[in-house]
């Protein structure tokens, strides 16, 4: 079967542009991987065609003819079936029993026959999973071949896997390698979405790369890892924009053999760095490879082992506002005085005037949209939540700034916006750790680049001894 | 003011649905749920000493309120006012024993928040320090509190001449009514005052803001320099102080009494009234305060119903956990 998506759009009801018109083609029997940073778009693709989303405008269809996936169920009836990243299985329920039961459908009882049926499955893909046992007591890798069980058993033809390997040990990645190709002998076709170039490399008959949104390119092997770096985080076209003066001597951030660990995985390898007054060290890396966990061991959420020296107080700009910098569902003006409240209290009160004030200002300065300094933040849209974090942030006056993925999500206008505000904020004096995986806005920005692979720091160098070519090489572990 | 009509809308259906469910099982049981609801809320409004009587109920179940929805804005599911507020009013009594004076009230405020405090310092320290869940620490705490209670009013604190009850309040100690006659006392003005200063300290003070954000969301707090193990901390002591006073107050204040009973009678259920209060009222201070009054009327009421109507008096019981039920379901809804 042929799958087409064509011109597929998608806007959330917050605004979120997430697709802009997307086209794509799945044929009988491949492996295509679906590549990409987070928030280019692939899962939300992917779940349009899996009936988890409607798209906003755009058409999908099977064999020419054209369908519209309204649920999982309804998409597994036209044999698209999608194994989520957070596996969708019912923890308290058998391996054999969340086979059995289908979203929507009423649960049927684990017949013999299904038993043979699904064993059967299973042992062609060479899986040995405990199907008595309760889901919640299977290992992550063992879920996942339950979830592709039971997706063949409902009759799919494509199989979508979303960042498969991120819940998996090397031996089971291997395994499920072996899998995939399993699956494609029996002529199934595979949509594998991810971030990490290697297994691309290794997985994929072709690759379409998506970017902010849009299809950024499509390859075939013999695959180039640096172009597909290259379509991943865009090509370096920008100039540097008004950088004035050099960066000073004196260092507003040390780090010095910092080590982080998460889960018995040591994700960040003793890394070292300073960021200078006046200077703005872009680290960049293909995102996963330790730059989250490097960043919240600086500014203190994560623990780490080492040294993390900050002069003169920070600004922090997380890469989720919503998760990490807002709370939604309080106002602006709750919002605008997170970490600084002790300033607008007297006495162990807080003056909410001076707050309201304060938050007015910020609307002003920053152009920031919204009904009011009263209104949730929850009600603003992306790119003004983003204003008035930015703007919070760089009215703390702290020396150095920690700007991580500070446009991911952005339009172009608001994007360039928050570019100035960085730039002007160090040529003012401060020290900026910008951590991005958009080469662009590296090349636009920074003074020194540093490119993290795999927790470490593996190149590090002034913008101009940096090329773009070994940054991607260096990038992709190459 | 659209902020505050669904909220209304929702408190007011899961009123009504209590109140249409717990009318089906007065009807299913044979009683006439028309007689019983005319009795159990007219009869309250239209007699000024019924009416004092609610509100000298409603008093303690708003403490006992504050301290669950000063948790609720600190992400803390603290149920633990039960066991203070028995330790509150096991301080209260330790002052009547030690004191035979007017010094037995000051001393009993100060032991009874003393003893809350440090009964409700267990699991907010495991909290702060090691992720502790409070729901299974603050029960354990219950459980130790009462039984602890009842053994130390039960001998050494036991009243020689009323062996079921503790050691009388002396009288010169005592918060005596009001209006002679009534149960009216100077507990109920200063548990009101109470929630308006808890309301204060929540919208206005730089803690109470670090509650509100550590409690939406803790990731956020601790990007910015706000601790959340530390907010919790002043969230468990602002509601251990609010427990252990509804706990003073109960032995303190509240003819005819002026003593704990031997089984607790007088001070057991208010936290678990307190968990009503503060959901029916959002976990807001004010709204806390009307729920308390409402749920002193209904208690009353209660009274009046089973003799008017004949109506066992544990039906309030049946309405009541309808009431947690359908406004329980509707927080879960809302994650």
């Amino acid at each position: 079967m042929k799958i087409s998506l064509r011109e597929i759009h998608k806007v959330f009801s917050d605004g979120t542009h997430a697709l802009r018109g997307v086209s794509l083609d799945i044929f009988p029997g491949e492996v295509l991987a679906l590549l990409g940073e987070n928030g280019a778009g692939k899962t939300t693709l992917m779940k349009i065609l899996a009936g988890v989303y409607r798209p906003t405008s755009g058409e999908v269809y099977i064999d020419g003819r054209g369908v519209k996936p309204k649920n999982a169920r309804d998409a597994l009836r036209l044999g698209i079936a999608m194994v989520h990243q957070h596996l969708s299985l019912i923890p308290r329920l058998t391996a054999l029993e969340n086979v059995a039961i289908l979203e929507g459908a009423s649960l049927s009882p684990a017949s013999a026959e299904l038993r043979k049926k699904v064993e059967k499955i299973a042992e062609e893909l060479g899986f040995d999973i405990e199907w008595d046992r309760d889901v919640e007591e299977l290992p992550l890798g063992m879920r996942q071949r339950v979830e592709i069980v039971k997706a063949l058993y409902w009759g799919a033809d494509l199989l979508i896997l979303d960042e498969p390997t991120t819940v998996l040990s090397p031996p089971e990645v291997k395994a499920l390698f072996q899998v995939i190709r399993r699956l494609k002998e029996q002529g199934k076709s595979v949509v594998y979405i991810t971030h990490k170039i290697p297994e691309v490399l290794e997985i994929a008959d072709r690759v379409a790369v998506l970017r902010r949104g849009l299809k950024a390119a499509e390859f075939a092997p013999p695959y180039d890892a640096r172009k597909l770096v290259e379509a991943m985080v865009g090509e370096v076209k920008g100039e540097s924009v008004e950088r004035l003066g050099k960066p000073g001597e004196r260092p507003v951030l040390e780090v010095k053999d910092l080590w982080v660990y998460e889960g018995g995985r040591t994700v960040v390898q003793g890394v070292d760095f300073s960021v200078r007054e006046r200077e703005i060290l872009a680290i960049v890396g293909v995102e996963g490879n330790g730059q989250e966990h490097l960043v919240e061991a600086i500014v203190g959420v994560r623990k780490g082992r080492g040294v993390v020296k900050i002069h003169g107080g920070y600004a922090y700009i997380p890469d989720d506002r919503h998760k990490k910098a807002l709370i939604l569902e309080m106002s602006l003006v709750e919002n605008a005085v997170i970490g600084k409240e002790g300033e607008f209290a007297r006495r162990g009160l807080i003056s909410w005037r001076d707050a309201e004030r304060f938050a007015a200002k910020l609307i002003e300065e920053f152009g920031i949209v919204a009904p009011g300094p009263w209104a949730l933040a929850r009600q603003l849209s992306g790119g003004n939540q983003q204003k008035l974090v930015v703007g919070r942030e760089l009215s703390r006056g702290g020396r150095l700034i920690v700007a991580h993925q500070p446009t991911r999500g952005l339009d172009v206008a608001t994007t360039e916006y928050v570019q100035r505000l960085l730039i002007s904020a160090r040529n003012a004096g401060a020290g900026v750790l910008l951590v991005t995986s958009d080469l662009d806005e590296a090349y636009k920005l920074a003074d020194t680049i540093a490119v993290m692979y795999r927790g470490k720091i593996v190149a590090y160098g002034p913008v101009d001894e940096m090329g773009v070519e070994l940054v991607g090489r260096k990038m992709a572990g190459l | 003011m659209k902020g505050l009509l669904l909220p209304l809308l929702n408190t007011g259906l899961a009123l009504l649905l209590a109140f249409a469910l717990g009318a089906a099982a007065m009807w299913i049981s044979g009683y006439d749920p028309v007689l019983s609801y005319g009795s159990m809320l007219a009869t309250p409004l239209s007699d000024q000493t019924y009416l004092f009587s609610a509100l000298a109920f409603s008093a303690p179940i708003l403490l006992t309120g504050l301290t669950f929805a000063v948790g609720l804005k600190s992400g803390l599911f603290n149920i633990g006012a039960e066991g203070q507020a028995y330790m509150g009013a096991l301080g209260a009594v330790v002052a009547a024993y030690l004191a035979r004076d007017v010094l037995a009230l000051p001393l009993a405020v100060l032991l009874g928040l003393v003893f809350a405090a440090a009964w409700s310092a267990v699991p907010a320290l495991l909290r702060s320090w090691r992720g502790v869940n409070e729901v299974v620490s603050t029960i354990m705490m219950n459980w130790t509190a009462y039984w602890l209670v009842i053994m130390a009013v039960s001998t050494v604190f036991a009243n020689p001449l009323q062996p079921e009850e503790s050691v009388k309040m002396p009288e010169a100690a005592r918060l005596t009514p009001l209006f002679p006659g009534t149960d009216l006392t100077l507990a109920v003005p200063l548990a009101y005052l109470t929630a308006v200063l808890i309301y204060v300290f929540l919208r206005y003070s730089v803690w109470g803001y670090r509650i509100s954000i550590s409690g939406q969301n803790p990731t956020v707090a601790k990007a910015y320099g706000i601790r959340p193990e530390q907010a919790v901390l002043v969230a468990f002591g602002i509601g251990a102080l609010t427990a252990g006073l509804a706990g003073v107050l109960q032995v303190a204040a509240r003819p005819p009494s002026y003593s704990l009973a031997r089984n607790l009678a007088n001070v057991y259920g208010l936290g678990f009234d307190g968990i009503a209060a503060a959901m029916l009222g959002r976990g807001h201070p004010i709204g806390v305060l009307l729920a308390s009054v409402f749920l002193g009327i209904l208690q009353e009421g209660a009274r009046h119903m089973q003799i008017e109507a004949g109506t066992p008096f544990e039906f309030i019981r049946v309405i009541q956990g309808l009431l947690i039920l359908f406004l329980a379901l509707q927080m879960l809804r809302k994650i």
